[in-house]
């Protein structure tokens, strides 16, 4: 437990990397109930870092535990990364994180449905329930795929580079929705971005990473956000 | 024009065998055909030849008669393990795999002293002279492979449609890709020795071409890929008694009649 919270995810003194490490060895907590804001800019090392604490890629030294055991992780990929022409409504899409809980299943369940109905009408999608994946708005889009990792009841939910190519309003009321769901549902939200700006106001820690400077730095928002700006390296 | 009744013990066993199998591997192709790796069942195919050639030429070897269909399936299960390890899409390694197996099948084949004629029957199939016992291995064969994909599907198509999802999960998109693989090796394994490579291929890729042209659900897609499979491999093989024409050749045509019709339902939609 961290400050009461459930640790769902630990990095302990981890390098990150492929062949070296990135940046400086990596200490770092997941807990429950978190907003934490991953930020650097383009290619820092930040989907390395995350794929480092789900245990995607092996960490080169230190060590990756989960004290509770391997938490449920919902993951939103940036728009563009999944393809638009499979033959998947909305609601089928989001269905779609309720078969990454099993590898078998002839049928969804009730369960299944109910959970992928939950997650449609936290997002305000329940109108494009029926509506092809790939005739969304790029923004509905987005908002189809936060559904399906909700829809997984996830513990840590992880969004990459969730408001890029968004318009400042439905930025703000993505980010505001993910706060409001984070407080509900108690799972911890990891937003990695390059764009800091719009959400600072709702990650209370942060973990700051650039590979061309050698860097990285954890803490509260405002003291990491504040010390790198007044040293010029924000 | 050929009296079909007359002659119907002659071919209700073969047609069963190409209604079955155009429908499973019409089925199992959606995913192969939504992954972009169309050119996989055909080389699954060629790697299994490979396996058949080698078990004969190694009967000769060592003067013991080898059976034929396990060393097609391990050198199909062997690509199969291939093609999921492979880190991106892309159709490199299935055209390196198709050209060394057709290479070797070949050179394998020019040290056959054995009756050529059987060893091509197995390698490329002749769809109209498959027995009751070959109709029953294949049947035994799909059936489980069927249920199977059906209570995998779900996770095969979430695998497929976002891999870092998965990984993210805590799933081996790996094991996904090898099991969806395996499972296609074991049917092209069984079916090819019945109806042939072409038939194989074209039953793996244009029912699911179709299907996808005009489905827009997961599960609607694999029933009509299924149905368009069992129609045009039917419908290919009755054309084929009916008006004396090749066999292997007749079902591709219709498959592809099938192919072309999917395409401009979706043209026609999409204006």
């Amino acid at each position: 437990m961290s400050n009461g919270r459930r640790v769902f995810v630990e990095l302990h003194n981890c390098g990150i990397g492929w062949e070296r490490p990135l940046v400086p060895p990596v200490t770092l907590t997941v807990s429950a109930g978190e907003y934490l804001l991953i930020a650097g800019p383009n290619g820092a090392g930040k989907t390395t870092l995350v794929k480092t604490m789900l245990g995607m890629i092996p960490a080169l030294s230190g060590e990756v535990r989960y004290p509770a055991g391997r938490p449920r992780v919902g993951y939103v990929p940036q728009r563009g990364a999944v393809p638009e022409y499979y033959p998947a409504t909305a609601r089928d899409t989001v269905l779609m994180g309720r078969a990454l809980l099993r590898l078998t299943a002839f049928r969804w369940s009730d369960e299944d449905r109910a959970a992928a109905d939950r997650a449609l009408t936290d997002l305000d999608l329940m109108a494009l329930a029926g509506k092809p994946f790939g005739e969304l708005s790029g923004g509905q889009k987005q908002r189809v795929l936060v559904a399906r990792a909700l829809a997984m009841d996830p513990q840590v939910l992880v969004l990459d580079e969730p408001t890029v190519n968004m318009d400042a309003v439905s930025a703000r009321r993505l980010l505001r929705k993910l706060d409001e769901l984070r407080r509900a549902r108690g799972m911890a939200v990891l937003i990695v971005t390059h764009d800091i700006a719009p959400v600072v106001a709702y990650a209370a820690r942060v973990a700051v990473l650039d590979r061309d400077r050698g860097l990285f730095r954890t803490g509260p928002t405002a003291d990491v956000v504040g010390e790198l700006t007044a040293g010029g390296d924000a | 024009m050929n009296d079909l009744s007359a002659t119907i013990a002659f071919w209700i066993d073969p047609l069963i065998v190409v209604i079955i199998a155009s429908a499973t591997l019409g089925m199992v192709g959606v995913l192969t055909t939504l992954r972009r790796s169309l050119f996989v069942p055909v080389t699954l195919a060629q790697t299994g030849a490979l396996g058949v050639t080698a078990a004969f030429f190694l009967s000769e070897l060592i003067a013991v008669e080898l059976p034929p269909f396990p060393f097609a399936l391990f050198t199909a299960l062997a690509a199969s393990a291939l093609f999921a390890a492979r880190r991106s899409g892309g159709a490199v390694a299935e055209a390196l795999l198709f050209i060394v197996a057709s290479a070797g099948t070949i050179l394998f084949g020019s040290f056959l002293r054995g009756d050529i004629h059987d060893v091509q029957g197995i390698l490329f199939g002749s769809a109209v002279l498959v027995s009751r016992g070959e109709m029953f291995a294949v049947i035994g064969a799909v059936l489980p492979t069927v249920i199977l994909f059906l209570a995998l599907r779900l996770s095969l198509f979430a695998a497929s449609f976002d891999p870092e999802s998965y990984a993210a999960a805590g799933r081996s998109p790996f094991l996904a890709d090898l099991i969806l693989y395996t499972l296609l090796s074991v049917l092209i394994a069984v079916t090819t020795r019945a109806l042939g490579t072409l038939v194989v291929f074209s039953a793996t890729a244009l029912p699911a071409l179709a299907a996808l042209a005009v489905g827009r659900s997961f599960d609607r897609v694999l029933l009509l890929a299924a149905l368009v499979g069992a129609l045009g491999g039917g419908g290919g093989f009755i054309a084929s008694w009916l008006f004396d024409l090749p066999t292997g050749a007749t079902v591709a045509a219709v498959l592809c009649l099938f192919g072309a019709a999917g395409m401009i339902a979706q043209k026609l939609h999409s204006w």
